[in-house]
């Protein structure tokens, strides 16, 4: 897929200065296939809602991760409000300070708890237990999941697991919340409530939410479209 | 931070009861192994020395350069030869051989004169010291006459040979408590031995005993053509120790390398087969360092078990068979503090190299890229 310069920003709120997350000029292919994006340009800006759609394989997932610093570019720069991050410790820091991930498959760890997956990213964070203890208690009870705390994750439903996740994306408070596929394992049913839910998180702690998914209506509940295809990336 | 890392580790490794289980029992298989080996070698090792020094001869006269102790053979007359030297309080000779038992098992039985010193080394706790020859008399060491059952009038077969018990004798050390002892003139008789000797054992005087090399080279230049050894050397530096310590080393350099190999291949497997896990870690913010103390905390817990459970195995199971061997009078376990530190340490090593090299190539991947890995 090529790619042309793209930017993303709010049409109708007036931009702040730095944007939370920038992506200059980005570069990324994978061995053996044509890149996937080539000089991709995109900000972020705080309380902004972001979709990013496509076929599978136009690299959602990928812009996600580079964004998260899962995945490195092969050229360009990713800026967290404004500064570099070049160093694996800069994106320890970002990770656990300005970014929440989830992912399609909630990747939680199967032995912890529901209360202790949960508490992962606090550590570290939160020095004082009770602190800690208190804010899981508040994140289990917005995701319904009170009742299953001391639950293992190995036998958490789908939809419960995904809660958790959710749960643990915005632990730290963070700035933005990177969620690939959130809603790819659920049912009809579970897939409205959780889609619900994380907006009503992302705007309780006013985290921005960049979601990746080709499902048109939960991309449809964002305020900005990025439409990944074989041709280009356009903005919707 | 220390503590909720700890706690988390704890928790996720109680979560895996089984695969913790195992963990623990090969790392414990393995150290029990090196701990009994090298215990049972050591124990044989001490069993000789004492043997040598519970019976107050300090000097040992033997044949030029013997193998072993046991193949030495000498004149008694050399006894005599020697028991004027200034130093010199009493001389014994000394004629010791082998017999197996009707169970299978191998004993010492020792040759003594009747008015050996040597006598009076060990205490008889029922019955008396032999005196005659019709029939053969002899003292039975106590574990020996306990474990086959044999008590004061009974017939013991040695060496072809029906013998009297008439004492029952405790020692100090392993071997003597587990020997038959009879007359000197006797065990010749028995043995085709007539007017030789094993060794003669020198006792030195009070006022001797801080001279002892100078007594030994006079010792020497009067009985030219055999050797003068200390008691000590005689028990250390023989052909059959030295075998014995160079099987003893290559014995713990294996089960050393067993421990290492599978404390190393267990923890690696277990830290690479969890990489999902610490992709997640990463993903939410955890530094490599964490993650690594995390492991760490994992790793050297399930050593810490291991190495305890194995410690455990391993006494029980040296003492265990040391009893139940043909060898049993040598087998005593003896287990030496710095032999199982060293085992303990290298454990420790092992597990944290195993769990931190894994590790360290995984810090070194992108996380996605582990997540999307099987």
């Amino acid at each position: 897929m090529t790619a042309s310069p793209t930017q993303v920003s709010p049409t109708n709120d007036p931009a702040p200065a730095i944007p939370l997350l920038a992506l200059e000029g980005i570069t990324k292919g994978y061995e053996q296939s044509s890149p996937l994006f080539t000089d991709l340009t995109l900000e972020i800006f705080p309380t902004q809602s972001v979709a990013i759609m496509g076929p599978s394989g136009s690299g959602k997932s990928t812009l996600l991760h580079i964004m998260g610093g899962l995945v490195s570019p092969d050229g360009g720069r990713v800026l967290i409000r404004g500064v570099e991050c070049g160093s694996q410790a800069q994106w320890d820091e970002v990770r656990m300070r300005t970014l929440g991930h989830i992912f399609q498959d909630a990747w939680l760890l199967p032995s912890l708890t529901a209360a202790e997956n949960i508490e992962i990213p606090m550590i570290g964070m939160e020095r004082s237990a009770r602190a800690r203890r208190d804010r899981v208690a508040w994140l289990l009870e917005m995701t319904s999941m009170s009742d299953r705390a001391n639950a293992r994750a190995a036998i958490l439903s789908g939809g419960e697991r995904q809660r958790v996740a959710f749960a643990r994306a915005i632990a730290n408070r963070p700035k933005i919340i990177l969620a690939d596929e959130p809603t790819g394992n659920l049912d009809s049913r579970n897939k409205g409530f959780v889609v619900e839910l994380l907006h009503d998180l992302c705007d309780r702690e006013g985290a921005a939410l960049v979601l990746a998914t080709h499902d048109v209506n939960v991309a449809d509940t964002c305020r900005t479209k990025l439409m990944l295809s074989q041709a280009d990336v356009r903005l919707q | 931070m220390l503590i909720p890392v700890f706690r988390l580790a704890m928790r996720d490794l109680t979560a895996r009861s089984l695969r913790c289980f195992l963990t623990v029992s090969g790392i414990a298989i393995a150290v029990g192994t090196y701990v009994a080996v090298e215990g049972l070698v050591s124990g044989f090792e001490r069993a000789l020395t004492n043997n040598a020094s519970q019976t107050d001869v300090q000097l040992e006269v033997t044949e030029k350069e013997p193998i072993d102790f046991l193949s030495s053979l000498i004149p008694e007359s050399v006894a005599d030869r020697i028991a004027a030297v200034p130093g010199v309080a009493a001389v014994a000779p000394i004629l010791v051989r082998l017999s197996p038992l009707s169970d299978g098992r191998t004993i010492p039985i020792v040759g003594w004169p009747d008015d050996a010193f040597l006598w009076k080394t060990i205490n008889v706790v029922d019955g008396r010291i032999p005196r005659s020859n019709q029939p053969v008399e002899a003292l039975i060491g106590a574990r020996l006459a306990s474990s086959i059952g044999v008590r004061i009038g009974d017939v013991v077969q040695i060496l072809g040979v029906g013998v009297k018990a008439v004492g029952i004798a405790e020692t100090i050390d392993r071997i003597n408590r587990s020997s038959i002892f009879l007359r000197l003139p006797d065990l010749q008789a028995i043995t085709h031995r007539s007017g030789q000797v094993t060794s003669v054992g020198v006792k030195l005087a009070a006022t001797a005993l801080g001279n002892i090399p100078e007594i030994q080279k006079t010792l020497s230049l009067r009985v030219q053509g055999f050797d003068v050894v200390s008691t000590e050397s005689l028990s250390r530096d023989n052909f059959l120790m030295v075998l014995t310590r160079s099987f003893s080393r290559v014995m713990a350099v294996i089960a050393i390398s067993l421990v290492s190999f599978g404390v190393l291949n267990t923890i690696s497997t277990s830290v690479t087969e969890r990489r999902h896990e610490f992709a997640i870690m990463r993903a939410v913010g955890w530094p490599v360092r964490r993650i690594a103390l995390f492991v760490m905390f994992q790793s050297n817990a399930i050593s810490v078990a291991g190495v305890g459970l194995g410690l455990a195995l391993g006494y029980a199971g040296a003492r265990g068979l040391g009893d139940l061997s043909a060898y049993s009078a040598y087998l005593e376990p003896q287990f030496e503090p710095q032999m199982l530190l060293w085992g303990i340490c290298v454990c420790f090593a092992v597990s944290t190299l195993g769990a931190l090299i894994p590790l360290w190539t995984i810090s070194r991947m992108d996380p996605a890229t582990v997540l999307r890995s099987p």
